[in-house]
């Protein structure tokens, strides 16, 4: 009887090459999982910050202590460069709101204060925001200041 | 060492070099900054000049009380640590004479007050 040929496979033969994509798709996996302990799991927490990072009620707060300040010294320089530190994206149109939100709750001095320091800063220096309008347009900024109470004189 | 193992300790090893780069990117590069942290949270630059602006409100309304409230605000320390901290920062950089007094009026306020 005749033997068929056996196939021998030595031990030396290596399979065909699959290529190196396994490692990338290891490194990609492990960047993942990286980057999900650092950023969500275990962030830097202790990191210090810049009044721009502030949450929202913070920068209120903020608002509020600068344009008081501003009602108290009258240097609006130095308001303005404060206001600049939050990085709000419409600062007077913020301080404009925020008093009219105050006057809703009755702190009416505190609405009295941000809606002048809006006004100076119209009146005063052009805001970033304004900068970007066209000629021969109308710079008037909305600030609401109808709705308040004339200013208590000071005796 | 067959290939199957071989491909296996690669791949672990590719796993662990993702991860150390993904960490050192998150930790060191681009760490994720407080988006809504508070006032704790400043750089003391920021906080000196809260402070100041506390001094300027107290000295035009003379309430101790609202520089209270307000220094509690910027920090959980008692006002005292705050204004001091504000002011030790404020002579390293070199404020403004007037500003420092205003703060230490400020400062004085609340040692007179101390019970």
């Amino acid at each position: 009887m005749r033997e068929e040929p056996r196939e021998v496979h030595s031990y030396e033969e290596q399979p065909p090459r699959k290529g190196n994509w396994y490692l990338l798709t290891g490194l990609v996996l492990g960047l993942l999982i990286g980057l999900i302990i650092s950023l969500v799991l275990f962030p830097v927490r202790f990191r210090t910050i810049d009044p721009s990072k502030l949450g929202e009620n913070y920068k209120a707060t903020y608002r509020l202590m600068i344009a008081n300040v501003y009602a108290a010294t009258g240097d609006l320089d130095r308001a303005q460069q404060r206001l600049d530190l939050l990085a709000d994206k419409a600062p007077i149109t913020t301080l404009g709101t925020q008093a009219q939100r105050y006057l809703a709750s009755g702190l009416s001095e505190d609405a009295q204060n941000l809606a002048l320091f809006a006004s100076a800063l119209t009146s005063g220096i052009v805001p970033q925001e304004t900068r970007d309008i066209p000629p021969n347009t109308i710079e008037s900024e909305a600030v609401p200041t109808q709705t308040l109470p004339p200013l208590t004189p000071i005796p | 060492m067959p290939h199957r193992t071989q491909r296996l300790i690669f791949f672990t090893l590719a796993i662990c070099v993702g991860i150390a780069v993904g960490l050192i990117y998150g930790w060191v590069i681009n760490p994720r900054e407080i988006a809504q942290g508070g006032p704790e949270a400043l750089r003391m630059d920021y906080k000196t000049d809260l402070v100041l602006m506390v001094a300027e409100l107290y000295q035009n309304d003379g309430d101790l009380s609202g520089a209270q409230a307000r220094l509690s605000f910027i920090s959980k320390n008692t006002p005292l640590e705050i204004i001091t901290s504000a002011l030790i920062f404020a002579e390293n950089v070199q404020y403004d004479p007037l500003d420092v007094s205003t703060m230490l009026a400020l400062k004085s306020a609340f040692e007179g007050n101390l019970p």
